[in-house]
Order: structure tokens, then C-alpha cells, then sequence
């Protein structure tokens, strides 16, 4: 979504009637962000300075909210994301394995993105599947049970394949 | 969709969607939980055949698409309704035999039903599946009963009811009175009482109020609030609709976890079609009430969860938790200033059914203090996963091991960490605690969200409390010093503690930093940052103390503690574990066999997997010293030491504990036996030994062998002294015919020779035991080696033992009647044959003879004599002497002479 094209009554919605219009433009700035970065698959500097002018909040307000929350990456990122459950019931099942055979896989760290922007890595705390730990989501993909060498080879090639 | 203006129009659509017959009882419907586990196990797919057969065989049948049905790691999971049938691992070609079977047929597909083992019947019905025979559902009785996406579903069980008849028939301040009454408790953390919040928000002077439902669920390992936004949404808006009357708000807003994608998915169809029906918006159903809600997604920082910090996302800020007071029920204390109330997604959902069937009907479930029922997510290393809800005052035993069906593998129970990173570990003596708010704050835990992860013996205490306090160190915000550097801090020392260097002082320490750091943090993530690891000191000391005292992880999780070793005596060379090892650290020593050797040894493990006998055991670490009082500082250790572990002081040696590797090395270069291994390493860990039935080969002809046992009984009766008879015969069979099928054979021979070196050799520890133990070998030989060549070896060795049983026992007194064993001798020269030529002094490899030559210009004086501690009695010397002037004296005689 276009910077221009943020409406902000629209989305702070009717709670917007008890509200000014500073309020509002700040109490929007998390959905912007949020929105930009779908679009664009990451925050790049021009579009935050866009939504700076847009929701008149100084540059460094905006860069200061960005950098608390962890889904906000100021970095293009790869075509597949691939993250490893490291939540509880996952960690206990043994997802630590899971990502030393990625990690050694793609020959990336985690929170890394290969070279050639086809793979970012990364972990997240419990993505809510904690029946089928230990857990893995390949974009909105959620993969379960990842036990056994079958199953991990399983999810390397469906992560190698375009 | 028409809006509904009045009471009267509501009563009008359930009367309709009942003449319909939507989810009639009696009516042909599957319902196929599409909750997120079992999407992930293509749930989708399956629902999408089972429309397409349906449409194939002209059945009337409703497939039902619902939320999380409880049975997670089962699914995809089903039930099909008139029977009542409940399937389980459904995959989606399976969906005609659904339709075809149980739809047309009636009768159960026999394997899609859920057996606990396979010689057990199977459960028709949910009911009778353990997992669900205990539950009571309150929060989660729509859950996996309807269409979470259509909202007549809701309608058509009784939905809305509660809100129709609060506008009705109550005054907003009944509903609250209500809600007091069932003193129902916060489900989303401290428990604490929901009535005296709405009130305190109610009071507050402000006219306009916000309702909060907090969905930011990011304790890992919970996932009852996501099932409840996903799969029952609707309750959750009633919900926040009746706290919203009570207190006369009109704002609502829903702070989802950004991780939940399908969740939001669920709720904004939910808020359209409420909206569409004029159950949410401007004077709903005409009485003047009006209530709208958003969805506001998080950004993945756990601490939003915090109410405070939850404020300061909404409002678009970072979420820093901000000081109370103001508390969030008071002016200036929600988003942007006005007064809101804050629940759990959990506490809302329980409203509508007390505001319908009253506070005394909550009260009858539960403990005194804590009524209802409470979600937990039951995961971790129990059979059964999943959601379960029960009634408050159960126990633990109860839900592990009836509901969740025990521990994965038989194994032992170790402990239940409760109420997510912030709870605390719950040990076994108190499985059988009845559970509710107050009792699991006595036992140092909480009951949290409801997150409950089962641990069993592979589970390293002192890892999983460093894996707790680590998601905690990184989740904290960083406003507030104790939180940010305490908790680094106290992971510091973890670290230390299970790689190994952990210091005596080191527990104490953990134990005082978590106090401070629990009294002083800002908001409750610091607060409680601490538990897990306060909780698994009290309750586990002695692993902690293990770690840091003995070096040693019980679990075997921890990675550089404790000791590989080889037990040589069960080895049985089959090499498995050479292969296995990554690190090259099983060597093979000149005697043939292996051992670890303890430098190069990273402690991975992998030998003690491969290992099929068992001979891996992993060992307390041993302790090695030098003893000052024998030392007298030939360096000879210094010198050895392969990872510089032994230090000059200014008082004498010393071993570095933490470096030193405890190879053993240095032991055997010490020529003063100062360095003592204490081997307290008693054995912690081996696999039983499975007694293996090995298939008797048949007899067959024995392939043609180089050397044939003729040959070796002939080269053994060359020799004249019987120990030189048996030991040759055993060397050349082990170098030749022996295979090294069985045990006797393969073992014993080995065993044999090391003994008879002994006697022969005349070594120190040589003794009757060893003459007895050549017999047994001998006989278990004779008797059970499955070919004739062990058997016939066994024998030999037998005649030798019982015929020339006096000269073996010469041979421990260090005679060889036959002066053949050289090694039991010493030699000396016989200075009246001596010609003093030199030949012999040239000849010794050891340096062991010295002399002058008789040449013109030599002094004559000095004769040629052997120095005993060089010589290693090769005999090289015997051959050479042209005149025969060395002699041979066993060392009885010498002792004899001397006198
Ligand atoms: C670090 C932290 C994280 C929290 N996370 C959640 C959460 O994910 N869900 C939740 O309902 N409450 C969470 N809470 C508790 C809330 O602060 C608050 O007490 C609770 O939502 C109140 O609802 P209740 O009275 O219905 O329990 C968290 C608290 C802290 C300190
Ligand atoms: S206790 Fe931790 S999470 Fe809470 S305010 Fe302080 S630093 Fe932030
Ligand atoms: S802990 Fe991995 S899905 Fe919950
Ligand atoms: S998602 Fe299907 S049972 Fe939980």
C-alpha cells in the first residue's frame, strides 16, 4: 500500500470520535508501518520518511517505534521466511536440532538472509501450534512433528523448491 | 443480511434458523476442525473432498469447518454427527471412506477411530477418548461445534442469549453484580477478581470508557486464547459487549498477537457480521445501547502483553510499561488517557454463560476460591497434547497423566513448568496438588495464562530455567535497570553453570540476584523474570549442585560435562563407535583396544548411541591431583600434558581443574605415583545390556586356513615350558584362525593372553587369580564356543593348566624351571667367561649394558655389567656373546646369591 493512500479515519475507525488529530495520526503509526511492510516486504528509509510528512511525526519518532517491535526490518528480506518455533513446548521436543540442521543447511545464521534474497532464517517464540512441536512455518505454511531426518528433509526441499 | 432493530427480531431469526434445521441434532453433518494444528496437517484439503464426495453421492450432508477441537497433535480431527462418531490422523484421501462408510453406511471407519494402544478397543465417541473424559467446558463449549466464520452458527446454539437478556430484563449494574457474585477471576495472569475491576473502571468519574480484550498470548507454549479468537469469536464480542453494558462503554478494542494471523482473520468476520446484523454498532437491537470494536494487531514484543505496555501500542508508541498508579480503571490511566478495563480473552468468554445461567450455577464448579474452569495447554512430553479445559481443583496428576495419557516413552516425570516463562517449575511430590489460583502461588508458581509444558528425565533442569530467563532477558523492554542487566546477569551465570565452570558460591549468587531483581523491576515481566530459575533451585538443588560441584548433567542435555568412557571389559571391538565419532577420539591403544581419549573427547554422545553392547558409560568426572608430599618436580607431567593443564607455583604443581581434560596421561609419566586419579566416577549412565539370542551358525567345513590348529599345536609343543606352550598357542590362534564370532572365543583368548603375559612376564600383579581364571576361560571355551577350532583351543590350554599346573605356580614365584621365560629372569654377565669384546654393549638396543672394550689402550677396569632397570630381556645379547658368558638367574635365585 501506497503511503499516499493511508486514510487515516479510516483506519483508526469509530474510536477516532473521542480522539485528536494528533492522536490519531500516532495511534495509527503501528498499522502504517505494518502495512508499508507487507507492501514492500520491508521498511525502506524513503517510505518512513513519507509516513513522517504523512502522519507529521519527526522521522525519529517513527524510526524509534519501528526498531522496539520485532517484526519490523529495515533490510529487504528473503523470498521464503522460514521460521523455527523456539517457543516452550518446542524447545523441550527438541527444536534446537531443527535449526542447527537449517542453519548448517543454507549455510546461514539465524536472522540471516541468504544472498541471493531466495531465504531469511529466523526463530519466534510459540506460533500457537504447540500440539505438533516441534514447529516450523515456511511463510504462512506451518509445518509440525519436524522429528526424524524424513520429515527435516522433508521441509529443506520444500524450502529449496521456487 | 437483515439488521435486527429489536429483541423481538432476534427471537424471530432463532426461530427461523430452528424451522431451518441448522445444526439440527438429528441432521447428517461432519465437523472437521480446521483449527491451526490441524490446517498445518491439511485440514483444508480434507474439508474440500469431503464437499466434493458429498456432491458426488447426493448425500445431504453439512461439512462444518470449526475452530481447534482440543486434540491438536491427532488431528485432523472430526466428528460425525447423527452417531457421533469422533475420527483422528484424517487425511484427506481418507474422505470418501467417510462418506461412503459413515455417512451412507453408518457404520465406523475402524481405523480412523483413536485407540490408546493397539490392543485396546477403540472410543466410538468423543467421550469415551481419555483425553476428553475428564474435561468440563465452559470457554471452550462452541469451540469445535460451529462455523466460526458464519454467525448464525452462533445464533442458532443459543448465541447472543446472555446479551438479550441483560438488555432485556437487567440493569447494567445487575450484570455487574452478577459477575461479582461468580467471583470470576482473571484468567490472563494474576487471577484477580473481573467484578472489582468493571466496577473501579465503572466508578471511574470519566464518561467515556474502553473495553480491552487482551489477546497478545505470548507466553510460548500457550494457545488457548488463539483457539478462542479463532474458532469461537463471536463469545468473545458478547463477551466484551456485556462488560461494555455494565460499566457503559462504548469503545471496544481487541490487541491481537501479530503471530495470529488466522485469529484476526476470524474476528473481522465476526465484527462485519455483527455489525451487519446491528449486533454491534449505534442502539443495538433497538434499547439504545451502542458498542463498536476494532482489532488491533501487536508487532511481536511480548511484553504488549503487560497491560501498561499494551496502553502504550495501542496509543502507537513503544511499548514501554509505564509506572502504576495511574492503574489502567482510572482517569489518565488507558489509551490515550481514558479509563479502561483490561480482561483476558478467557475471563471475557466466560461472561455471557454466568450472565445467562446465573452466578450460582459458576459457583458450583471449582474450588471455593477460584470457581470455573481454566484452559491450559498441555504440552511438553505428554502423549496427549493439547487444549484441555477442566474445573479448577483437579490435579495435576489427573491432567498429565489421565488427560494428557503420561509420558511420552514410559519415561519419568521430572517436573511441570506453570503459568508460561513466568511461572515455575512444579516438581512431582506435589502432583497431586489440586490446582487453582491460590494453591500454585503457595508452591512458588502461578497459574499464568495457562501454559502448561510437561518435562520429563531428558530434560536438563538447569537448561530449561536458562531457556526460560533467556526468553525473558530478550523480551525485556529495557526501561528499567534490574530487569535489563539483572537478568543478563543471572543468565551469565547459567551459561557458566552448564558449560561446565561453574564455582562453588555460584547458586547462592543466582538466588540473590532473582530476589533483587523480583522486588525492584518496573512492570511484571521483570517481576517474575526470576521464578523459573528460584523455583528450580528450591526444588532441585541437587541437579544445580551436580553441575557446578561434580561437573555432571543427569539429563545429558548440558554439553561438556561429565565423562565418556570405554569399559574395555565389555568392548567387544566391533568399531561402531570409531565410525560414529565426529571428533576422531576412539583410538585404539597398543594392546589393541579402544579407548576415548579424553582431549580430543567433545562429549557428544554419539558412541553411547551407536554402542549395541552397552560398553559406552558415561561417568561422574574424576578427580586428579598431585600429591605434594611424593612430587619432586621432574616435569615429566608438564611435559606430557597435552592441553597445558599442570602449572608451576611457587609451592609446587598444580592441576588446573578446569582445563585439565583428565586423560590420564600425566599418570603414567610420573615415575613417583604422585598424581592421584580419584575415581569417583562411579557410572551414571550405561545401557542395559541386552542379551542378544545370536543365530547358532550351523557347522559347516571350515574354509581352508592358512595356519590350521596341527600347524599352531606343533609350533606350540616346540616350546618346553608349559606357560610358553599356552601362550604361543594362544597368540598365533588369535593372529590366525579365529574368527571372532562368539564370545567365549573372542573374548577369552583376548582375556587369555593378557593373563598369561602376565604370568610370563612376571609382572607385579600376576597371582593365583590369574590361574584360576585361565581355567574357567578355558572350560567356558571347551564348552560353548560354537566351532571345534575354540572348543580344541579351549582344550589345549586346558591340558597345559591341569598337566603342568606346578610349573605355573613356579612361574608367579618368578621361576621358569625351564628357563624359558626370559622376562621372569635377570641377566647377568659371568665375568670369567667375559672377553670383554663389546659385541653385547653394541648389540642392546636399550643402552643397557656398559663396559670398556678390551683394547690396548683401555684401563681394563671397568667391566661390562647389564643395569637391570634398562634391560628389557630381549635376549639379543644371549645370541650374540660368542662365548655364552650371559647368564640367566630367575630372580628367586638372585635374591639367594645376594645373600
Ligand atoms: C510480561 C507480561 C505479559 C503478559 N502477557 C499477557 C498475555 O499474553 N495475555 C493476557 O491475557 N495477559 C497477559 N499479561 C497479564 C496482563 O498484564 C493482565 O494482567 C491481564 O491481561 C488481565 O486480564 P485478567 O484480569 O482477565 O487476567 C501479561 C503480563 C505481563 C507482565
Ligand atoms: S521489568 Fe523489564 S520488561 Fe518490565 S519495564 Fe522493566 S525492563 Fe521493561
Ligand atoms: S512452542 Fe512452538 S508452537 Fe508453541
Ligand atoms: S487444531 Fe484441530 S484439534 Fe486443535
Amino acid at each position: 500500500m501506497k503511503v499516499e493512500a493511508i486514510d487515516v479515519n479510516g483506519q483508526i475507525g469509530r474510536i477516532g470520535e473521542i480522539l485528536n488529530e494528533q492522536e490519531k495520526n500516532r495511534g495509527i503509526l503501528i498499522q502504517a508501518l505494518q502495512q508499508t511492510q507487507s507492501a514492500m516486504g520491508y521498511l525502506p528509509e524513503e517510505s518512513l520518511s513519507q509516513l513522517s510528512q504523512k502522519l507529521k511525526l519527526s522521522l525519529s519518532e517513527i524510526f524509534s517505534v519501528a526498531s522496539f517491535y520485532r517484526m519490523f526490518y529495515f533490510n529487504p528480506r528473503g523470498k521464503k521466511i522460514v521460521k523455527v518455533c523456539l517457543g516452550t513446548a518446542c524447545y523441550v521436543r527438541g527444536s534446537k536440532k531443527v535449526l542447527n540442521a537449517l542453519e548448517q543447511e543454507f549455510n546461514i545464521k539465524n536472522g540471516e538472509t541468504t544472498e541471493d534474497l531466495a531465504l531469511t532464517l529466523e526463530t519466534v517464540g510459540c506460533v500457537g501450534c504447540c500440539g505438533l512441536a516441534p514447529v516450523t512455518t515456511i511463510n504462512e505454511n506451518v509445518r509440525g512433528e519436524i522429528t526424524g531426518s524424513g520429515k527435516l528433509k522433508e521441509i529443506i526441499q520444500s524450502i529449496r523448491e521456487k | 443480511m437483515q439488521k435486527l432493530t429489536s429483541l423481538n427480531d432476534l427471537k424471530a431469526i432463532r426461530k427461523r434458523l430452528a424451522k431451518e434445521g441448522v445444526l439440527a441434532p438429528n441432521k447428517k453433518k461432519i465437523r472437521v476442525c480446521c483449527g491451526t494444528a490441524c490446517r498445518a496437517n491439511h485440514s483444508l484439503q480434507l474439508a474440500d473432498n469431503l464437499r466434493a464426495e458429498t456432491q458426488r453421492s447426493h448425500e445431504d450432508v453439512e461439512i462444518i469447518t470449526t475452530g481447534c477441537q482440543g486434540l491438536c497433535q491427532l488431528g485432523p480431527v472430526m466428528t460425525v454427527q447423527p452417531q457421533g462418531y469422533f475420527y483422528h490422523k484424517v487425511k484427506p484421501e481418507r474422505s470418501g471412506d467417510v462418506i461412503s462408510r459413515t455417512i451412507m453406511g453408518g457404520k465406523p471407519v475402524w481405523d480412523l477411530l483413536f485407540r490408546r494402544s493397539l490392543g485396546e478397543k477403540p472410543a466410538y465417541f468423543i467421550k469415551d477418548v481419555p483425553f476428553y473424559r475428564k474435561q468440563l467446558r465452559i470457554a471452550l463449549r462452541n469451540n469445535g461445534r460451529i462455523d466460526p466464520t458464519n454467525i448464525l452458527h452462533y445464533l442458532a446454539i443459543g448465541g447472543y442469549s446472555a446479551v438479550e437478556k441483560a438488555l432485556a430484563a437487567m440493569t447494567p449494574d445487575q450484570v455487574l453484580d452478577e459477575v461479582k457474585r461468580a467471583n470470576l477471576r482473571g484468567r490472563g495472569g494474576a487471577g484477580f477478581p473481573a467484578g472489582i475491576k468493571w466496577e473501579h473502571t465503572k466508578k471511574a468519574p470519566n464518561p467515556i470508557k474502553i473495553v480491552i480484550a487482551n489477546g497478545d498470548e505470548g507466553d510460548p507454549g500457550a494457545f488457548m486464547d488463539r483457539s478462542i479468537m479463532e474458532g469461537d469469536p463471536h463469545s468473545l464480542l458478547e463477551g466484551m459487549m456485556l462488560c461494555a453494558y455494565a460499566i457503559g462503554a462504548e469503545h471496544g478494542i481487541i490487541y491481537v498477537r501479530h503471530e495470529y494471523p488466522l485469529a484476526v482473520r476470524h474476528l473481522s468476520i465476526a465484527i462485519e457480521q455483527a455489525e451487519a446484523l446491528g449486533l454491534l454498532g449505534r442502539n443495538i437491537l433497538g434499547k439504545g445501547f451502542n458498542f463498536t470494536v476494532q482489532i488491533r494487531e501487536g508487532a511481536g514484543a511480548f511484553v504488549c502483553g503487560e497491560a501498561t505496555a499494551l496502553v502504550a501500542s495501542i496509543e502507537g508508541e513503544r511499548g514501554f510499561p509505564r509506572p502504576r498508579p495511574p492503574r489502567l480503571s482510572e482517569p489518565g490511566g488507558g489509551p490515550w488517557g481514558y479509563p479502561a478495563n483490561l480482561n483476558n480473552i478467557e475471563t471475557y468468554v466466560c461472561v455471557p454463560h454466568i450472565i445467562e445461567k446465573g452466578a450460582g450455577w459458576f459457583l458450583k464448579t471449582g474450588t471455593a476460591g477460584s470457581p470455573g474452569t481454566k484452559v491450559f495447554a498441555l504440552t511438553g512430553k505428554v502423549k496427549n497434547t493439547g487444549l484441555v479445559e477442566v474445573p479448577m481443583g483437579i490435579t495435576l496428576r489427573e491432567i498429565i497423566f489421565d488427560i494428557g495419557g503420561g509420558i511420552i516413552g514410559d519415561k519419568k516425570f521430572k517436573a511441570v513448568q506453570t503459568g508460561g516463562p513466568s511461572g515455575g517449575c512444579i516438581p512431582e511430590q506435589y502432583l497431586d496438588l489440586p490446582i487453582d489460583f491460590d494453591s500454585l502461588v503457595k508452591v512458588g508458581s502461578i497459574m499464568g495464562s495457562g501454559g502448561m509444558v510437561v518435562m520429563d528425565e531428558d530434560n536438563c533442569i538447569v537448561d530449561i530455567a536458562k531457556f526460560f530467563l533467556s526468553f525473558c532477558q530478550s523480551e525485556s523492554c529495557g526501561k528499567c535497570y534490574p530487569c535489563r542487566v539483572g537478568t543478563y546477569q543471572m543468565i551469565e551465570i547459567l551459561e557458566k553453570i552448564t558449560s561446565g565452570n561453574g564455582e562453588e558460591g555460584d547458586i547462592e549468587k543466582l538466588e540473590a540476584l532473582g530476589k533483587y531483581v523480583k522486588r525492584s523491576a518496573l512492570c511484571g515481566l521483570g517481576k517474575s523474570a526470576p521464578n523459573p530459575v528460584l523455583t528450580t533451585i528450591k526444588y532441585f538443588r541437587e541437579e544445580y549442585d551436580e553441575h557446578v560441584r561434580e561437573k555432571y548433567c543427569r539429563a545429558f542435555v548440558c554439553q561438556g560435562l561429565g565423562q565418556v568412557s570405554l569399559n574395555t571389559d565389555i568392548c567387544y571391538q566391533c568399531k561402531r563407535c570409531v565410525d560414529a565419532c565426529p571428533y576422531e577420539a576412539i583410538k585404539e591403544s597398543d594392546d589393541g583396544f579402544f579407548y576415548i581419549d579424553q582431549v580430543d573427547c567433545q562429549r557428544c554422545k554419539a558412541c553411547f548411541a551407536v554402542c549395541p553392547l552397552g560398553a559406552i558409560e558415561i561417568k561422574e568426572q574424576p578427580v586428579i591431583y598431585i600429591d605434594r608430599e611424593l612430587c619432586y618436580f621432574c616435569r615429566n607431567c608438564i611435559n606430557v600434558c597435552r592441553v597445558g593443564a599442570i602449572r608451576e607455583t611457587s609451592t609446587g604443581f598444580v592441576i588446573d581443574g578446569n582445563i585439565c581434560k583428565k586423560c590420564g596421561d600425566c599418570l603414567k609419566e610420573c615415575p613417583m605415583g604422585a598424581i592421584k586419579y580419584e575415581k569417583v566416577g562411579r557410572i551414571l549412565k550405561s545401557m542395559a545390556v541386552e542379551v542378544v539370542d545370536v543365530p547358532v551358525p550351523e557347522e559347516q567345513e571350515e574354509p581352508i586356513e592358512e595356519i590350521t590348529l596341527d600347524e599352531i599345536r606343533k609350533d606350540a609343543e616346540e616350546k618346553t615350558c608349559a606357560v610358553q606352550k599356552s601362550l604361543t598357542f594362544i597368540e598365533e590362534f588369535i593372529a590366525g584362525p579365529m574368527c571372532g564370532r562368539c564370545y567365549p572365543c573372542s573374548l577369552g583368548t583376548e582375556e587369555a593372553k593378557i593373563r598369561l603375559l602376565r604370568i610370563n612376564q612376571h609382572l607385579e600383579e600376576a597371582g593365583e587369580a590369574d590361574i584360576l581364571a585361565l581355567r574357567s576361560i578355558a572350560s567356558h571355551m571347551r564348552e560353548s564356543s560354537y566351532c571345534k577350532k575354540g572348543r580344541d583351543t579351549g582344550r589345549f590350554l586346558l591340558e597345559k593348566l591341569t598337566s603342568a599346573e606346578e610349573e605355573f605356580r613356579m612361574h608367579l614365584a618368578g621361576i621358569c624351571p625351564k628357563r624359558e621365560c626370559i622376562s621372569s629372569l635377570s641377566y647377568l654377565i659371568n665375568q670369567d667367561l667375559c672377553i670383554k669384546c663389546g659385541e653385547c654393549a653394541h648389540r642392546c638396543k636399550f643402552d643397557a649394558i656398559h663396559g670398556e672394550t678390551a683394547e690396548s689402550d683401555s684401563s681394563k677396569y671397568i667391566y661390562f655389567e647389564i643395569r637391570q632397570r634398562g634391560c628389557v630381556r630381549c635376549g639379543e645379547c644371549i645370541k650374540i656373546c660368542p662365548t655364552g658368558a650371559i647368564e640367566l638367574i630367575s630372580k628367586v635365585q638372585e635374591e639367594f646369591i645376594r645373600k
